[in-house]
């Protein structure tokens, strides 16, 4: 597998979220808006890019029989940096973000990729593979706030579309920004993914 | 000791702002082990007695070792510690002294170190003054690790008892598996929606 | 036995490392976190007082901190005069309430009467679309005023009592109350109620001031503000009867003069 392959399958083929259905808590509940979404996105992608680089690098000196730990200390370490630079720099993405900013801690896809990936293969490859899973995670959240958001609000990005349309009296499904909302439009689009998924195979039966 | 402050934690945390469906905690383990009755049982148990250890233990260090040397900024990192190893801790000693609880619950203590709900339980009973208007003393922390483990373990066998139900429905073939499991979900989510309208205090 | 100490060794030292790497980092951000703490704080305190002042006085402001007392916690409040004078004008208070799903923190400007001038909604995790409506701006207000447009639920606030504001479904009667906004009801009445909270605490704490600031306070408040109005009242009065003495007397010259 070359380096570019490497760096794009977390967009769509291999994503976190909508293929592999891997850290689904921050993909349902921090997907309210776009500018949420994009903001978890880009946290996680860089404690991602961030830790798979260190323990890659450090891969030979880990223990095998408590790397896990290991592995949660040096993502720990990499939240905690994140959770202050935000709240120094960005409070107001760190204020509607909350909760969640921690629990990147517990977020699979990391350790994931820090066991299944970066604790085998050479620096540079895992900086490619974390930054592309990143990548992958942040499509997917911002695809989600996308719909949840548009679907909600009548928005995207906080520009009411409606109205610079100069149509009045659109109201959004409010239940689409609360919980509900979260479950449907990401059962949709897994369902929206097997479709194609079923069709494409079709398609090539028949040939 | 205010007993109707109890009350208000256990009404909230586990309908009204249910951890799975209200605050998006513990998705994976919803959604990954709730295809049978009995696995979801056991799981909704397991997550019960850690969540209530793992309150008990973050709660008490976070009050005599973060807050007196005034480390809190290595919160995350010290609970997520506490938490793995308490989790290693219970399963090594349930496989010595209780066999028959470890067969039944031991293989889902390994997935209870990742699932953020009991990270989340932890750093919600510091931080959370949102429930009674205040912060937790320690008595209302571990109850609302209790509740909250009670509210999981509720969602999680409502799901796996319409998830049963399920492999018998037809089912359009493209949403087939998970995706109709997320579109139930919504749907048990509506109806706890209809908790967030309680006024309890 | 030895490789159990070897890795609790390794353990140990990473930790140490991480403990050692997050404790420099922390020492780097905490002036930051409270820089901008104080600075976000100055630009909503200088926000709330908007049109109390003229500009000039607004950059010479001088902010004398109180603090009220919570069930055990204290909670800061500003006391404001201009340079020049030296007399208390406004007041500044934080109010916290418990909203749909979180603390709604605001900011309060309010003269002596406790009559609010502006609010600001500091912090929220109200629900997008529903409460957290509480900082959107009207997109009408957004093309006429551009950066200076405020959020619609902010200028509700104006001009109504801090002690007295309630939401109208409470209370159909009274004159302070604002709108509820759409679908978000608890989110309003949290905000109402906590400022009259914090209104009551600070005009209780304004109570146990030295005699000096009541003296003023008393001379800001009543004295002038009582006077001219009463002075205006007087003249409105004895011109009115000036009038209607000079109209009944004059009616017939009057009437061919109109």
């Amino acid at each position: 597998m070359n380096k570019l392959q490497n760096f794009t399958k977390g967009f769509f083929k291999e994503n976190p979220v909508l293929i592999l259905a891997l850290g689904l808590c921050p993909a349902l509940a921090v997907t309210t808006s776009i500018e949420n979404g994009l903001g978890m996105g880009m946290a996680s992608t860089a404690v991602l890019i961030g830790s798979s680089t260190i323990i890659s690098m450090l891969k030979k000196f880990i223990p095998s029989n408590i790397r896990i730990p290991i592995f949660i200390v040096i993502i720990a370490t990499f939240v905690t940096i994140i959770d202050l630079t935000l709240q120094a720099f960005i409070p107001s993405l760190s204020e509607s973000l909350g909760l969640f900013i921690p629990l990147i801690v517990v977020n699979c896809i990391i350790l994931g990729r820090a066991e299944a990936f970066a604790s085998k293969k050479s620096v540079l490859n895992s900086m490619i593979d974390a930054a592309g899973m990143g990548i992958g995670f942040t499509i997917a959240l911002v695809l989600i706030s996308a719909v949840r958001e548009f679907a909600g609000t009548g928005a995207l990005l906080g520009f009411p579309l409606f109205q610079l349309m100069g149509i009045e009296g659109f109201k959004g499904s409010i239940m689409m920004i609360l919980p509900p909302g979260g479950f449907l439009t990401m059962g949709l689009i897994l369902g929206f993914m097997q479709w194609n998924k079923i069709r494409k195979a079709k398609n090539t039966g028949g040939k | 000791m205010d007993f109707s402050h109890l009350i208000v934690i256990a009404v909230s945390s586990i309908f009204i702002n249910n951890f799975v469906l209200g605050r998006f905690l513990g998705i994976c383990p919803f959604i990954g082990v709730s295809k049978k009755l009995d696995s979801a049982l056991g799981m909704g148990m397991a997550v019960i007695f850690v969540m209530t250890l793992a309150s008990t233990v973050t709660f008490l260090i976070q009050t005599y070792v973060l807050v007196p040397f005034e480390l809190e900024y290595l919160r995350t990192i010290a609970f997520i510690l506490v938490i793995a190893s308490l989790v290693q801790f219970i399963e090594m000693f349930m496989k010595k002294n209780m066999p028959s609880l470890y067969q039944s619950l031991g293989v889902f203590l390994p997935l209870i170190t990742t699932n953020c709900a009991v990270l989340g339980v932890a750093i919600l009973n510091i931080d959370d003054i949102a429930m009674i208007g205040q912060h937790f003393n320690f008595i209302e922390s571990v109850w609302n690790g209790f509740t909250a483990g009670i509210g999981f373990t509720i969602a999680l066998l409502l799901m796996a008892g319409i998830r049963e139900r399920l492999e018998l429905a037809d089912v359009p073939e493209s949403l087939k598996g998970t995706p109709i499991t997320f579109i139930s979900a919504s749907l048990i989510a509506v109806a706890f929606l209809g908790f967030s309208g309680m006024s309890i205090m | 036995m030895g490789n159990i100490i070897k890795l609790s060794a390794i353990l140990f030292f990473v930790a140490g490392i991480a403990a050692g790497s997050l404790a420099f980092y922390n020492s780097i951000t905490k002036p930051e976190i409270a820089k901008l703490k104080a600075k976000n704080e100055k630009i909503a305190r200088a926000y709330v007082l908007q049109g109390l002042f003229t500009e000039d006085q607004m950059s010479t402001l001088i902010y004398e901190e109180g603090e009220i007392d919570l069930d055990g916690t204290k909670e800061k409040f500003w006391k404001v005069k201009t340079s020049e004078t030296g007399q208390y004008k406004a007041l500044v208070f934080l109010a916290k309430g418990m909203g749909f799903s979180g603390v709604v923190e605001t900011m309060i400007g309010t003269d002596l009467n406790f009559k609010i001038n502006g609010i600001k909604v500091l912090k929220h995790t109200e629900t997008p679309g529903l409460g957290a409506e509480v900082l959107t701006k009207k997109y009408e207000d957004i093309q006429k005023h551009g950066d200076n447009a405020k959020p619609f639920f902010e200028g509700w606030f104006a001009e109504k009592s801090s002690l007295k504001v309630v939401v109208v479904n409470d209370d159909l009667n009274s004159k302070d109350k604002v709108q509820s906004i759409t679908g978000a009801t608890i989110t309003t009445r949290a905000v109402c109620k906590s400022i009259n909270k914090y209104a009551e605490l600070v005009q209780k704490q304004m109570g146990n001031m030295p005699r000096q600031l009541v003296i003023d306070q008393a001379q800001v408040v009543a004295a002038p503000k009582d006077a001219i109005l009463k002075a205006r009242a007087e003249a409105a009065a004895k011109a009115e009867a000036q009038k209607n003495t000079v109209v009944t007397e004059d009616t017939p010259e009057g009437g061919k003069d109109e």
